[in-house]
Protein backbone atom coordinates (compact mmCIF):
# COMPACT_ATOMS: atom_id res chain seq x y z
CA UNK A 1 0.00 0.00 0.00
CA UNK A 2 2.05 3.04 -1.32
CA UNK A 3 0.09 6.08 -0.79
CA UNK A 4 1.75 7.88 -3.66
CA UNK A 5 -0.56 5.00 -6.02
CA UNK A 6 -3.87 6.60 -5.30
CA UNK A 7 -3.11 10.22 -6.57
CA UNK A 8 -4.96 9.36 -9.39
CA UNK A 9 -7.33 7.10 -8.90
CA UNK A 10 -10.99 7.14 -10.07
CA UNK A 11 -13.98 6.35 -8.37
CA UNK A 12 -13.85 2.62 -10.54
CA UNK A 13 -10.30 2.41 -9.64
CA UNK A 14 -11.17 2.08 -5.80
CA UNK A 15 -14.15 -0.37 -6.14
CA UNK A 16 -11.55 -2.22 -7.77
CA UNK A 17 -8.74 -2.18 -5.25
CA UNK A 18 -8.59 -5.38 -3.13
CA UNK A 19 -7.19 -3.09 -0.18
CA UNK A 20 -9.60 -0.43 -0.41
CA UNK A 21 -12.52 -3.55 -0.81
CA UNK A 22 -10.62 -4.94 2.92
CA UNK A 23 -11.26 -1.48 4.53
CA UNK A 24 -14.50 -0.85 3.96
CA UNK A 25 -15.71 -4.80 4.90
CA UNK A 26 -13.84 -4.74 7.74
CA UNK A 27 -11.44 -1.84 8.71
CA UNK A 28 -8.36 -2.84 11.00
CA UNK A 29 -6.68 0.10 12.72
CA UNK A 30 -4.08 0.21 10.05
CA UNK A 31 -6.50 0.37 7.33
CA UNK A 32 -8.27 3.12 9.09
CA UNK A 33 -5.20 4.87 9.93
CA UNK A 34 -3.60 4.36 6.36
CA UNK A 35 -6.81 5.44 4.37
CA UNK A 36 -7.07 8.69 6.91
CA UNK A 37 -3.77 9.61 5.68
CA UNK A 38 -4.74 8.83 2.07
CA UNK A 39 -7.33 11.47 2.62
CA UNK A 40 -4.77 14.17 4.45
CA UNK A 41 -2.30 13.60 1.82
CA UNK A 42 -4.87 14.08 -1.21
CA UNK A 43 -7.72 15.93 -0.30
CA UNK A 44 -9.52 15.77 -3.51
CA UNK A 45 -9.55 11.87 -3.71
CA UNK A 46 -12.23 12.41 -0.20
CA UNK A 47 -14.90 12.49 -2.54
CA UNK A 48 -14.09 9.40 -4.66
CA UNK A 49 -13.31 7.21 -1.46
CA UNK A 50 -16.08 8.42 0.51
CA UNK A 51 -18.91 7.56 -2.44
CA UNK A 52 -16.95 4.11 -3.20
CA UNK A 53 -17.47 3.48 0.37
CA UNK A 54 -21.03 4.72 -0.09
CA UNK A 55 -21.98 2.31 -2.56
CA UNK A 56 -20.17 -0.98 -1.24
CA UNK A 57 -21.97 -1.00 1.76
CA UNK A 58 -25.22 0.17 0.58
CA UNK A 59 -24.89 -3.14 -1.77
CA UNK A 60 -24.04 -5.28 1.22
CA UNK A 61 -26.46 -3.73 3.54
CA UNK A 62 -28.68 -6.70 2.06
CA UNK A 63 -31.10 -9.53 3.95
CA UNK A 64 -29.22 -12.33 5.59
CA UNK A 65 -30.67 -15.20 6.24
CA UNK A 66 -29.24 -17.77 9.07
CA UNK A 67 -31.39 -20.21 9.66
CA UNK A 68 -30.33 -19.94 13.17
CA UNK A 69 -33.87 -21.56 14.11
CA UNK A 70 -33.12 -25.15 12.62
CA UNK A 71 -29.89 -25.22 13.25
CA UNK A 72 -30.08 -27.92 15.94
CA UNK A 73 -32.61 -29.80 14.44
CA UNK A 74 -30.49 -30.42 11.12
CA UNK A 75 -27.65 -31.18 13.20
CA UNK A 76 -29.49 -34.03 14.80
CA UNK A 77 -30.44 -35.21 11.80
CA UNK A 78 -26.97 -35.35 10.41
CA UNK A 79 -26.53 -37.01 13.97
CA UNK A 80 -29.44 -39.63 12.82
CA UNK A 81 -28.00 -40.32 9.65
CA UNK A 82 -24.32 -40.73 10.71
CA UNK A 83 -25.41 -43.38 13.45
CA UNK A 84 -27.43 -45.32 10.75
CA UNK A 85 -24.62 -45.47 9.37
CA UNK A 86 -22.29 -46.65 11.81
CA UNK A 87 -24.61 -48.69 13.18
CA UNK A 88 -25.34 -50.87 10.01
CA UNK A 89 -21.38 -50.95 9.60
CA UNK A 90 -21.06 -52.21 13.08
CA UNK A 91 -23.50 -54.90 12.65
CA UNK A 92 -22.28 -56.15 9.47
CA UNK A 93 -18.52 -56.54 10.95
CA UNK A 94 -19.87 -58.43 13.90
CA UNK A 95 -21.49 -61.28 11.82
CA UNK A 96 -19.85 -64.40 11.51
CA UNK A 97 -19.44 -66.51 8.24
CA UNK A 98 -22.24 -68.34 7.92
CA UNK A 99 -24.67 -65.24 9.68
CA UNK A 100 -23.17 -63.41 6.32
CA UNK A 101 -24.14 -65.89 3.85
CA UNK A 102 -27.61 -66.65 5.30
CA UNK A 103 -28.29 -62.96 5.69
CA UNK A 104 -27.47 -62.73 2.21
CA UNK A 105 -29.46 -65.57 1.29
CA UNK A 106 -32.42 -63.91 3.24
CA UNK A 107 -31.93 -60.40 2.04
CA UNK A 108 -31.65 -61.26 -1.56
CA UNK A 109 -35.04 -63.50 -1.28
CA UNK A 110 -36.75 -60.84 0.54
CA UNK A 111 -36.15 -58.52 -2.09
CA UNK A 112 -37.12 -60.89 -5.03
CA UNK A 113 -39.89 -61.53 -2.80
CA UNK A 114 -40.67 -58.08 -2.72
CA UNK A 115 -39.72 -57.35 -6.13
CA UNK A 116 -42.55 -59.97 -7.27
CA UNK A 117 -45.16 -58.48 -5.30
CA UNK A 118 -44.71 -55.12 -6.44
CA UNK A 119 -44.63 -56.24 -9.91
CA UNK A 120 -47.06 -58.71 -9.95
CA UNK A 121 -49.44 -58.04 -7.10
CA UNK A 122 -50.30 -54.24 -7.26
CA UNK A 123 -50.37 -54.26 -11.10
CA UNK A 124 -53.20 -53.21 -13.07
CA UNK A 125 -53.67 -54.32 -16.79
CA UNK A 126 -56.33 -53.51 -18.97
CA UNK A 127 -55.84 -54.48 -23.08
CA UNK A 128 -58.48 -54.03 -25.61
CA UNK A 129 -59.62 -56.39 -28.29
CA UNK A 130 -58.93 -55.48 -31.82
CA UNK A 131 -61.58 -52.39 -33.26
CA UNK A 132 -62.03 -52.13 -29.63
CA UNK A 133 -61.58 -48.95 -28.26
CA UNK A 134 -61.42 -47.97 -23.89
CA UNK A 135 -61.77 -44.61 -22.01
CA UNK A 136 -59.49 -45.65 -18.67
CA UNK A 137 -59.35 -43.03 -15.93
CA UNK A 138 -55.83 -43.74 -13.67
CA UNK A 139 -55.93 -43.47 -10.19
CA UNK A 140 -54.78 -39.55 -10.38
CA UNK A 141 -57.67 -38.92 -12.27
CA UNK A 142 -55.94 -38.55 -16.12
CA UNK A 143 -57.40 -40.34 -18.73
CA UNK A 144 -55.97 -42.58 -21.33
CA UNK A 145 -58.23 -43.52 -24.76
CA UNK A 146 -56.87 -46.92 -25.67
CA UNK A 147 -56.75 -47.97 -29.56
CA UNK A 148 -57.89 -51.93 -30.26
CA UNK A 149 -55.12 -54.56 -29.61
CA UNK A 150 -52.98 -52.04 -27.17
CA UNK A 151 -52.09 -52.98 -23.75
CA UNK A 152 -51.48 -50.01 -20.40
CA UNK A 153 -50.42 -51.05 -17.31
CA UNK A 154 -49.62 -49.46 -13.91
CA UNK A 155 -48.45 -49.97 -10.97
CA UNK A 156 -46.88 -48.90 -7.39
CA UNK A 157 -47.89 -46.74 -4.90
CA UNK A 158 -49.04 -43.34 -7.01
CA UNK A 159 -48.99 -41.35 -3.58
CA UNK A 160 -45.30 -41.74 -2.83
CA UNK A 161 -43.49 -42.74 -6.50
CA UNK A 162 -43.89 -41.29 -9.81
CA UNK A 163 -46.69 -41.82 -11.92
CA UNK A 164 -45.67 -44.77 -13.84
CA UNK A 165 -47.20 -46.32 -16.92
CA UNK A 166 -46.77 -48.94 -19.45
CA UNK A 167 -48.14 -48.94 -22.73
CA UNK A 168 -47.98 -50.98 -26.12
CA UNK A 169 -50.33 -49.95 -29.18
CA UNK A 170 -51.93 -46.87 -29.23
CA UNK A 171 -53.07 -44.53 -26.87
CA UNK A 172 -53.82 -40.72 -26.46
CA UNK A 173 -53.33 -39.33 -23.08
CA UNK A 174 -54.74 -36.42 -21.12
CA UNK A 175 -52.28 -36.15 -18.11
CA UNK A 176 -53.49 -34.57 -15.24
CA UNK A 177 -51.02 -31.57 -13.60
CA UNK A 178 -50.32 -31.67 -10.08
CA UNK A 179 -47.45 -29.57 -10.30
CA UNK A 180 -47.79 -25.77 -9.15
CA UNK A 181 -44.10 -24.49 -8.44
CA UNK A 182 -42.24 -24.90 -11.60
CA UNK A 183 -39.09 -24.84 -10.19
CA UNK A 184 -39.76 -27.42 -7.07
CA UNK A 185 -41.23 -30.56 -8.99
CA UNK A 186 -41.90 -33.60 -6.75
CA UNK A 187 -41.58 -36.87 -7.66
CA UNK A 188 -45.18 -37.59 -7.09
CA UNK A 189 -45.94 -35.03 -9.54
CA UNK A 190 -43.95 -36.78 -13.02
CA UNK A 191 -46.15 -38.65 -15.22
CA UNK A 192 -43.97 -41.50 -17.01
CA UNK A 193 -45.07 -43.41 -20.02
CA UNK A 194 -43.01 -46.64 -21.05
CA UNK A 195 -42.85 -48.02 -24.44
CA UNK A 196 -40.21 -50.06 -25.79
CA UNK A 197 -36.54 -47.89 -25.38
CA UNK A 198 -38.58 -44.76 -25.07
CA UNK A 199 -39.65 -42.92 -21.58
CA UNK A 200 -42.31 -39.99 -22.35
CA UNK A 201 -41.96 -37.49 -18.75
CA UNK A 202 -44.82 -35.30 -18.32
CA UNK A 203 -46.28 -33.01 -15.83
CA UNK A 204 -49.56 -32.39 -17.39
CA UNK A 205 -50.71 -32.74 -21.16
CA UNK A 206 -52.17 -34.13 -24.13
CA UNK A 207 -50.07 -36.45 -26.29
CA UNK A 208 -50.74 -39.64 -28.56
CA UNK A 209 -48.49 -42.55 -28.55
CA UNK A 210 -48.60 -45.27 -31.12
CA UNK A 211 -46.11 -47.80 -30.19
CA UNK A 212 -46.54 -50.98 -32.95
CA UNK A 213 -43.55 -53.36 -34.29
CA UNK A 214 -40.96 -51.92 -32.08
CA UNK A 215 -41.83 -48.36 -33.76
CA UNK A 216 -42.97 -45.73 -31.16
CA UNK A 217 -44.27 -42.65 -32.44
CA UNK A 218 -45.05 -39.46 -30.23
CA UNK A 219 -47.46 -36.99 -30.99
CA UNK A 220 -47.70 -33.79 -28.46
CA UNK A 221 -50.86 -32.16 -29.05
CA UNK A 222 -50.96 -29.50 -25.96
CA UNK A 223 -48.45 -28.87 -23.19
CA UNK A 224 -44.83 -29.94 -23.05
CA UNK A 225 -43.32 -33.59 -22.61
CA UNK A 226 -39.63 -34.83 -22.29
CA UNK A 227 -38.83 -37.71 -24.65
CA UNK A 228 -36.05 -40.00 -23.68
CA UNK A 229 -34.88 -42.70 -25.91
CA UNK A 230 -31.64 -44.87 -25.84
CA UNK A 231 -29.59 -44.02 -28.95
CA UNK A 232 -28.07 -47.03 -30.52
CA UNK A 233 -24.90 -44.80 -31.69
CA UNK A 234 -23.90 -43.64 -28.87
CA UNK A 235 -25.45 -46.07 -26.57
CA UNK A 236 -26.27 -43.52 -24.34
CA UNK A 237 -29.94 -42.31 -23.52
CA UNK A 238 -30.86 -39.10 -25.13
CA UNK A 239 -34.05 -36.86 -24.92
CA UNK A 240 -36.01 -34.31 -26.71
CA UNK A 241 -38.07 -31.84 -25.33
CA UNK A 242 -41.17 -31.91 -27.64
CA UNK A 243 -43.66 -28.86 -27.88
CA UNK A 244 -47.44 -29.08 -29.03
CA UNK A 245 -47.49 -29.99 -32.77
CA UNK A 246 -44.53 -32.03 -32.45
CA UNK A 247 -44.66 -35.77 -33.93
CA UNK A 248 -41.47 -37.86 -33.24
CA UNK A 249 -40.58 -41.38 -34.98
CA UNK A 250 -38.43 -43.73 -32.91
CA UNK A 251 -37.65 -47.26 -34.34
CA UNK A 252 -34.55 -48.94 -34.16
CA UNK A 253 -33.25 -47.73 -31.52
CA UNK A 254 -32.86 -44.04 -32.99
CA UNK A 255 -34.83 -41.46 -33.65
CA UNK A 256 -36.38 -41.70 -37.76
CA UNK A 257 -38.24 -38.30 -37.88
CA UNK A 258 -38.73 -35.57 -36.21
CA UNK A 259 -41.92 -33.41 -38.07
CA UNK A 260 -44.38 -30.46 -36.70
CA UNK A 261 -47.52 -31.18 -37.74
CA UNK A 262 -50.37 -28.36 -38.76
CA UNK A 263 -52.92 -29.75 -36.98
CA UNK A 264 -52.19 -32.17 -33.90
CA UNK A 265 -55.82 -32.32 -32.78
CA UNK A 266 -55.81 -34.95 -35.87
CA UNK A 267 -53.84 -36.91 -33.82
CA UNK A 268 -56.56 -37.85 -31.59
CA UNK A 269 -59.47 -38.24 -34.50
CA UNK A 270 -59.19 -42.16 -33.67
CA UNK A 271 -60.38 -41.61 -30.23
CA UNK A 272 -63.81 -40.73 -32.10
CA UNK A 273 -64.05 -44.11 -34.01
CA UNK A 274 -62.90 -42.29 -36.92
CA UNK A 275 -59.98 -43.66 -38.92
CA UNK A 276 -57.60 -40.92 -40.35
CA UNK A 277 -55.54 -41.47 -42.86
CA UNK A 278 -52.98 -38.77 -45.38
CA UNK A 279 -51.61 -39.00 -48.27
CA UNK A 280 -51.36 -42.90 -46.70
CA UNK A 281 -50.08 -46.07 -48.79
CA UNK A 282 -51.90 -48.67 -48.96
CA UNK A 283 -49.18 -50.38 -46.84
CA UNK A 284 -49.84 -48.03 -44.10
CA UNK A 285 -53.54 -48.17 -43.95
CA UNK A 286 -53.59 -52.27 -44.32
CA UNK A 287 -51.53 -52.07 -41.29
CA UNK A 288 -53.19 -49.67 -39.16
CA UNK A 289 -56.05 -52.16 -40.09
CA UNK A 290 -54.10 -55.28 -39.06
CA UNK A 291 -53.28 -53.69 -35.73
CA UNK A 292 -55.61 -51.63 -34.81
CA UNK A 293 -58.77 -53.79 -36.27
CA UNK A 294 -57.57 -57.40 -35.93
CA UNK A 295 -57.82 -57.94 -39.98
CA UNK A 296 -55.25 -59.52 -42.27
CA UNK A 297 -54.26 -57.92 -45.32
CA UNK A 298 -53.07 -60.00 -48.50
CA UNK A 299 -51.74 -57.99 -51.37
CA UNK A 300 -52.10 -60.10 -54.97
CA UNK A 301 -49.02 -58.18 -56.34
CA UNK A 302 -46.98 -56.80 -53.34
CA UNK A 303 -46.54 -53.77 -55.84
CA UNK A 304 -50.17 -52.65 -54.95
CA UNK A 305 -48.92 -52.18 -51.52
CA UNK A 306 -47.25 -49.04 -53.00
CA UNK A 307 -50.32 -47.48 -54.47
CA UNK A 308 -51.29 -44.18 -52.44
CA UNK A 309 -54.28 -42.14 -51.54
CA UNK A 310 -53.62 -38.61 -52.28
CA UNK A 311 -55.20 -36.56 -49.58
CA UNK A 312 -57.36 -37.22 -46.36
CA UNK A 313 -59.52 -40.00 -46.23
CA UNK A 314 -61.72 -40.02 -42.85
CA UNK A 315 -64.13 -42.79 -42.14
CA UNK A 316 -66.03 -44.15 -39.03
CA UNK A 317 -65.56 -48.06 -39.91
CA UNK A 318 -63.58 -50.40 -41.89
CA UNK A 319 -66.90 -51.02 -44.42
CA UNK A 320 -66.63 -46.78 -45.92
CA UNK A 321 -62.62 -47.80 -45.41
CA UNK A 322 -63.03 -50.55 -48.34
CA UNK A 323 -65.15 -48.99 -50.23
CA UNK A 324 -63.06 -45.50 -50.07
CA UNK A 325 -59.97 -47.43 -51.28
CA UNK A 326 -62.11 -49.21 -54.09
CA UNK A 327 -63.11 -46.01 -55.32
CA UNK A 328 -60.16 -44.50 -55.32
CA UNK A 329 -57.70 -46.69 -56.59
CA UNK A 330 -58.07 -49.63 -59.60
CA UNK A 331 -58.34 -52.62 -57.23
CA UNK A 332 -60.88 -55.11 -55.83
CA UNK A 333 -61.17 -56.34 -52.83
CA UNK A 334 -62.47 -59.85 -51.38
CA UNK A 335 -63.19 -60.00 -47.62
CA UNK A 336 -63.92 -63.64 -46.27
CA UNK A 337 -64.65 -62.73 -42.39
CA UNK A 338 -61.32 -60.48 -41.44
CA UNK A 339 -58.83 -61.70 -43.84
CA UNK A 340 -58.98 -59.24 -47.08
CA UNK A 341 -57.39 -59.43 -50.42
CA UNK A 342 -56.49 -56.68 -52.57
CA UNK A 343 -56.26 -57.42 -56.79
CA UNK A 344 -55.89 -55.23 -59.45
CA UNK A 345 -58.44 -54.38 -61.28
CA UNK A 346 -55.97 -53.89 -64.56
CA UNK A 347 -53.88 -57.19 -64.74
CA UNK B 1 -4.11 -13.02 -5.09
CA UNK B 2 -4.84 -16.45 -3.54
CA UNK B 3 -5.70 -15.00 -0.29
CA UNK B 4 -8.55 -14.05 0.86
CA UNK B 5 -8.83 -10.07 1.24
CA UNK B 6 -11.27 -10.12 3.95
CA UNK B 7 -9.65 -13.00 6.60
CA UNK B 8 -12.03 -13.08 9.30
CA UNK B 9 -11.64 -15.90 11.75
CA UNK B 10 -10.04 -17.95 9.02
CA UNK B 11 -7.99 -20.00 11.99
CA UNK B 12 -9.99 -22.84 11.12
CA UNK B 13 -7.03 -24.58 9.64
CA UNK B 14 -6.56 -25.89 12.92
CA UNK B 15 -10.51 -27.34 13.22
CA UNK B 16 -9.86 -28.60 9.72
CA UNK B 17 -6.77 -30.75 10.32
CA UNK B 18 -8.36 -31.71 13.67
CA UNK B 19 -11.34 -32.96 11.94
CA UNK B 20 -9.87 -35.33 9.34
CA UNK B 21 -8.15 -36.55 12.56
CA UNK B 22 -11.97 -37.63 13.67
CA UNK B 23 -12.05 -35.41 16.29
CA UNK B 24 -16.40 -34.86 16.70
CA UNK B 25 -15.42 -31.96 18.45
CA UNK B 26 -13.94 -30.51 15.71
CA UNK B 27 -16.42 -31.40 13.41
CA UNK B 28 -19.60 -29.83 15.42
CA UNK B 29 -17.41 -27.01 15.44
CA UNK B 30 -17.06 -26.97 11.66
CA UNK B 31 -20.56 -27.12 11.70
CA UNK B 32 -21.42 -24.27 14.42
CA UNK B 33 -19.04 -21.78 12.39
CA UNK B 34 -20.30 -22.18 9.02
CA UNK B 35 -23.84 -23.05 9.39
CA UNK B 36 -25.36 -19.44 8.91
CA UNK B 37 -23.54 -18.59 6.19
CA UNK B 38 -24.16 -21.60 4.01
CA UNK B 39 -27.36 -20.81 4.98
CA UNK B 40 -27.21 -17.69 3.33
CA UNK B 41 -25.21 -18.89 0.53
CA UNK B 42 -27.95 -21.49 -0.29
CA UNK B 43 -30.44 -18.82 0.56
CA UNK B 44 -29.46 -17.03 -2.87
CA UNK B 45 -29.99 -19.75 -5.21
CA UNK B 46 -33.51 -20.97 -3.85
CA UNK B 47 -36.02 -19.86 -1.59
CA UNK B 48 -36.91 -23.34 -0.42
CA UNK B 49 -35.66 -23.89 2.92
CA UNK B 50 -35.72 -28.05 2.77
CA UNK B 51 -33.21 -27.45 -0.36
CA UNK B 52 -30.99 -26.01 1.30
CA UNK B 53 -30.91 -27.87 4.78
CA UNK B 54 -31.25 -31.18 3.01
CA UNK B 55 -28.07 -29.96 0.97
CA UNK B 56 -26.08 -28.75 4.28
CA UNK B 57 -27.24 -32.09 5.76
CA UNK B 58 -25.72 -34.05 2.30
CA UNK B 59 -22.58 -32.29 2.74
CA UNK B 60 -21.86 -32.19 6.13
CA UNK B 61 -22.23 -36.41 5.51
CA UNK B 62 -20.14 -36.22 3.15
CA UNK B 63 -17.70 -34.57 4.85
CA UNK B 64 -17.42 -36.86 7.44
CA UNK B 65 -17.34 -40.15 6.09
CA UNK B 66 -15.07 -38.81 3.80
CA UNK B 67 -12.80 -37.16 5.95
CA UNK B 68 -9.75 -39.23 5.62
CA UNK B 69 -8.96 -38.38 2.28
CA UNK B 70 -9.95 -35.31 2.38
CA UNK B 71 -7.18 -32.47 1.00
CA UNK B 72 -6.23 -29.69 2.96
CA UNK B 73 -8.10 -26.47 1.13
CA UNK B 74 -6.60 -22.74 1.82
CA UNK B 75 -10.10 -21.73 3.00
CA UNK B 76 -12.42 -24.28 4.63
CA UNK B 77 -15.30 -21.90 4.17
CA UNK B 78 -14.65 -21.58 0.15
CA UNK B 79 -14.19 -24.97 0.02
CA UNK B 80 -17.74 -25.63 2.00
CA UNK B 81 -18.90 -23.23 -0.10
CA UNK B 82 -18.00 -24.86 -3.22
CA UNK B 83 -19.21 -27.87 -2.26
CA UNK B 84 -22.31 -26.94 -0.92
CA UNK B 85 -23.09 -25.02 -4.43
CA UNK B 86 -22.29 -28.10 -5.91
CA UNK B 87 -24.85 -30.38 -3.98
CA UNK B 88 -27.65 -27.57 -4.23
CA UNK B 89 -27.02 -27.54 -8.19
CA UNK B 90 -27.54 -31.45 -7.87
CA UNK B 91 -30.69 -31.34 -5.91
CA UNK B 92 -32.14 -28.32 -8.16
CA UNK B 93 -31.33 -30.09 -11.30
CA UNK B 94 -32.73 -33.43 -10.11
CA UNK B 95 -36.24 -31.09 -9.25
CA UNK B 96 -36.53 -28.81 -12.48
CA UNK B 97 -35.76 -30.33 -15.17
CA UNK B 98 -38.54 -29.69 -16.84
CA UNK B 99 -37.59 -26.05 -16.51
CA UNK B 100 -34.15 -26.22 -17.16
CA UNK B 101 -33.75 -27.94 -20.69
CA UNK B 102 -34.60 -25.22 -22.72
CA UNK B 103 -32.33 -22.71 -21.09
CA UNK B 104 -28.48 -23.30 -21.52
CA UNK B 105 -27.12 -19.72 -21.53
CA UNK B 106 -27.09 -19.49 -18.15
CA UNK B 107 -27.96 -21.26 -14.74
CA UNK B 108 -31.28 -23.29 -14.78
CA UNK B 109 -31.60 -21.23 -11.36
CA UNK B 110 -31.92 -17.78 -9.98
CA UNK B 111 -29.09 -15.92 -8.18
CA UNK B 112 -31.40 -13.52 -6.00
CA UNK B 113 -30.28 -11.15 -3.21
CA UNK B 114 -32.79 -8.93 -1.38
CA UNK B 115 -32.99 -5.98 0.39
CA UNK B 116 -36.66 -6.34 1.58
CA UNK B 117 -36.12 -6.36 5.36
CA UNK B 118 -33.68 -3.62 5.51
CA UNK B 119 -34.97 -0.46 6.83
CA UNK B 120 -32.47 2.22 6.47
CA UNK B 121 -32.92 5.62 8.15
CA UNK B 122 -31.05 8.26 5.83
CA UNK B 123 -32.65 8.92 2.60
CA UNK B 124 -29.34 9.79 0.28
CA UNK B 125 -28.65 5.59 1.70
CA UNK B 126 -32.28 4.65 0.47
CA UNK B 127 -32.02 5.91 -2.64
CA UNK B 128 -28.99 4.82 -3.76
CA UNK B 129 -29.76 0.93 -2.28
CA UNK B 130 -32.88 1.22 -4.59
CA UNK B 131 -30.81 2.15 -7.38
CA UNK B 132 -28.17 -1.00 -7.51
CA UNK B 133 -31.53 -3.15 -6.43
CA UNK B 134 -32.93 -1.97 -9.21
CA UNK B 135 -29.73 -2.67 -12.17
CA UNK B 136 -28.99 -5.79 -10.21
CA UNK B 137 -31.91 -7.40 -10.84
CA UNK B 138 -31.37 -7.02 -14.79
CA UNK B 139 -28.48 -8.90 -14.78
CA UNK B 140 -28.13 -12.79 -15.38
CA UNK B 141 -27.71 -15.00 -12.02
CA UNK B 142 -24.16 -15.90 -12.63
CA UNK B 143 -23.09 -12.16 -12.70
CA UNK B 144 -25.22 -11.92 -9.86
CA UNK B 145 -23.24 -14.45 -8.21
CA UNK B 146 -19.92 -13.22 -8.91
CA UNK B 147 -20.78 -9.04 -8.06
CA UNK B 148 -22.32 -11.03 -4.60
CA UNK B 149 -18.97 -13.01 -3.86
CA UNK B 150 -17.19 -10.14 -4.38
CA UNK B 151 -18.38 -7.21 -2.72
CA UNK B 152 -20.55 -9.50 -0.12
CA UNK B 153 -18.07 -12.14 0.61
CA UNK B 154 -14.97 -9.71 -0.13
CA UNK B 155 -13.41 -12.82 -2.41
CA UNK B 156 -10.54 -12.73 -4.71
CA UNK B 157 -10.97 -13.61 -8.28
CA UNK B 158 -9.12 -16.59 -8.27
CA UNK B 159 -11.32 -17.77 -5.13
CA UNK B 160 -14.56 -16.78 -6.88
CA UNK B 161 -12.93 -18.67 -9.85
CA UNK B 162 -12.42 -21.73 -7.75
CA UNK B 163 -15.71 -22.07 -6.02
CA UNK B 164 -17.81 -21.31 -9.20
CA UNK B 165 -15.77 -23.80 -10.75
CA UNK B 166 -14.45 -21.74 -13.73
CA UNK B 167 -11.21 -20.73 -14.54
CA UNK B 168 -9.96 -17.09 -13.68
CA UNK B 169 -9.75 -16.13 -17.41
CA UNK B 170 -13.51 -17.14 -17.49
CA UNK B 171 -14.23 -15.10 -14.14
CA UNK B 172 -12.64 -11.91 -15.93
CA UNK B 173 -15.30 -12.65 -18.93
CA UNK B 174 -18.10 -12.99 -17.16
CA UNK B 175 -17.33 -9.64 -14.99
CA UNK B 176 -16.35 -8.01 -18.37
CA UNK B 177 -20.14 -9.49 -19.62
CA UNK B 178 -21.57 -8.38 -16.75
CA UNK B 179 -20.17 -5.00 -17.36
CA UNK B 180 -21.30 -4.58 -20.86
CA UNK B 181 -24.71 -5.87 -20.04
CA UNK B 182 -24.85 -2.72 -17.35
CA UNK B 183 -23.66 -0.21 -19.54
CA UNK B 184 -26.73 -0.91 -21.91
CA UNK B 185 -29.10 -1.00 -19.19
CA UNK B 186 -28.01 2.28 -17.45
CA UNK B 187 -27.55 4.17 -20.70
CA UNK B 188 -30.75 4.31 -20.27
CA UNK B 189 -31.60 4.83 -16.49
CA UNK B 190 -29.32 7.54 -15.90
CA UNK B 191 -27.17 5.56 -12.60
CA UNK B 192 -24.49 7.22 -13.18
CA UNK B 193 -23.24 6.07 -9.44
CA UNK B 194 -23.78 2.54 -10.46
CA UNK B 195 -22.06 2.85 -13.22
CA UNK B 196 -18.91 3.29 -11.25
CA UNK B 197 -19.37 0.15 -9.71
CA UNK B 198 -19.32 -1.57 -12.54
CA UNK B 199 -16.45 0.11 -14.67
CA UNK B 200 -14.65 -0.86 -11.79
CA UNK B 201 -15.27 -4.67 -12.23
CA UNK B 202 -14.49 -4.08 -16.17
CA UNK B 203 -11.41 -2.64 -15.66
CA UNK B 204 -10.14 -5.23 -13.81
CA UNK B 205 -10.12 -7.13 -16.87
CA UNK B 206 -8.27 -4.58 -18.40
CA UNK B 207 -5.79 -4.75 -15.29
CA UNK B 208 -4.82 -8.43 -15.66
Amino acid sequence: MDIANYSTYTLQNFLDDDDFLRFVISPSQKDVNFWQSVTAVYPTQKENIEEASKIILAYRKQDVFTNEANQQKVWDRIEATLQKQGAAKQTVFQLNRFLRVAASILLVSSIGIAYWMVQYNSKTEISTAFGELRTVTLPDNSVVVLNGNSKLSYSGNWDKNSREVWISGEGFFKVNHLNKDPRHIKTTERFIVHCNDVNIEVLGTSFNVRNRHNKTNVGLVTGKIRLEYLDQKSNNNRAIIMKPGDYVEYAQKHVVAQTKLAVPAKLTEWTNHELLFNNSTLAQIAEVMADDYGYHVDFANPQLANLKIEGEISVSNIGELIETITTTLPVKITQTDKNITITSINP
Amino acid sequence: MSQSIVSINEDNTAIWLAFKEGSWEAYTQLYNIHFKALNNYGYKFTRDVNIIEDAVHDLFIKLWTNRATLGNPTSVKNYLYKSLRGVIFRKMQVQSRFVDLECETDYNFSFEISFDHQIIANEEERELQLKIKTVVKTLPARQQEIIYLRFYEGLGYEEIADIMEININSAYKLLYKAFNNLQGALKTSKLAVIIGLYSCLGAYVYKN
